[in-house]
């Protein structure tokens, strides 16, 4: 009894971090299309990645694993979501790191508007 | 500003039409429906261990055909690769190497995240090559998730590190020539013993006795196993050539 009502609680808060993801989704996409330049929008991404792919991935692997009627197989599919969670968790913010210390080493992208750019004096200067 | 807009929502609506559409099998019903005559003769003979005359001894279906039913199509598409390599090498020679005067890299954090990727990686290619004839997977698959690990490398840190780690040009070129030998001595060494090229299993109208399924406990599927690590080794080492070629930036070259 006590058991399935901690499952019962742990599925259910599967379910909440899925909507989490959810909205952490339409948030980035709002910042995406809503915030001044690449930087910023940078962040933005990678709310959509960290908090609408990594959140929900744990939510949906905490759901998997209270569901009874999957059997033995639950274990192996809550480990493959939290497999993916924990890479994509480790991947995701190297990449938007990557994307902006080149772009910004590069002088691809102008930091505008601007209130203080600490990085541009250790690349040398403005141009 | 709104033209954008009403493109998106014009887009949306497209994808969102023909999702609902495919679900609702407005473009005909999904073909799942029915087990064809040739599906069925591959899922009743590939791993039937009552019926021993057309199986593959193989569980996993994709592999199974891949290399026994269908062997020497990929025998074909295997050839098509090298000669497509043969010609990316035969482009490059005769120019000379030019190394930049400085290459850091990346930063430290990519570094660090790409060394765990990496890993990652070269297990999953491992385990995708030397498993495929059980869990979907193969030779070729396992190669070309091999050839990511080298590409993140040269990505953050450079060519030259990736050069002192031992990914070499020439290294790949013997390691690609050895897995080809192999694979044309497994296609053709049943034909020596009296069975037909790629032979895999027993067969009751001909003399070849079969390759062994086991080893001791190990279950190994006959030649797929040995087949699949030869095709890792062509095709992981075809694409680290077509990276190093590419990254390498060259000088010269008028002969």
């Amino acid at each position: 009894m006590v058991f399935e009502v901690v499952e019962w609680i742990i599925f259910y808060i599967g379910l909440g971090l899925t909507t989490l993801g959810a909205l952490c989704d339409l948030f980035g996409s709002l910042g995406l299309l809503r915030f001044p330049n690449f930087y910023v929008r940078l962040h933005a991404a990678t709310v959509g990645i960290i908090g609408g792919a990594v959140v929900p991935l744990i939510g949906v692997g905490l759901m998997s694993l209270c569901s009874s009627q999957l059997g033995v197989y639950r274990f192996a599919v809550a480990t493959i979501f939290f497999l993916t969670a924990f890479v994509t968790m480790i991947v995701a913010p190297i990449g938007t790191h990557a994307l902006a210390y080149a772009s910004h080493r590069g002088r691809v992208v102008k930091v505008e508007p601007k209130v203080i750019d600490m990085l541009e004096k250790h690349r040398g200067g403005e141009k | 500003m709104e033209k954008l807009l009403i493109y998106t929502l014009l887009l949306t609506l497209f994808v969102g039409g023909i999702v609902v559409a495919v679900s609702f099998n407005v473009f005909g019903g999904s073909p799942s429906g029915i087990i064809r005559s040739l599906a069925l003769f591959y899922l009743e003979n590939m791993y039937n261990v009552y019926a021993k005359t057309f199986w593959a001894a193989s569980p996993e279906a994709v592999n199974a055909i891949l290399w026994d039913y269908r062997g020497l199509d990929t025998i074909y598409e295997t050839t098509v690769l090298y000669t497509a390599l043969i010609g990316c090498l035969a482009i490059a020679t005769g120019l000379e190497k030019k190394f930049r005067p400085k290459e850091p890299g990346l930063t430290i954090i990519v570094k660090a995240g790409t060394r765990i990727v990496v890993a990652i990686v070269i297990l999953v290619s491992l385990v995708l090559a030397f498993r495929g004839y059980i869990t979907p997977g193969g030779g070729f698959q396992g190669g070309v998730a091999f050839a990511i690990a080298p590409l993140l490398l040269i990505a953050a840190y450079s060519w030259r590190r990736l050069e002192e780690l031992g990914f070499r040009l020439d290294k790949a070129v013997l390691l690609r020539s050895l897995g080809l030998a192999a694979i044309a001595l497994i296609a053709l060494a049943p034909y020596m013993l009296g069975g037909y090229i790629l032979q895999n299993q027993f067969k009751p109208w001909i003399v070849f006795a079969g390759a062994p399924y086991t080893i001791w406990v190990f279950y190994i599927g006959g030649t797929l196993l040995f087949l699949n690590i030869s095709e890792f080794f062509v095709v992981s080492m075809e694409f680290l050539m077509i990276f190093i070629l590419l990254s390498i930036i060259y000088v010269g070259g008028e002969k």
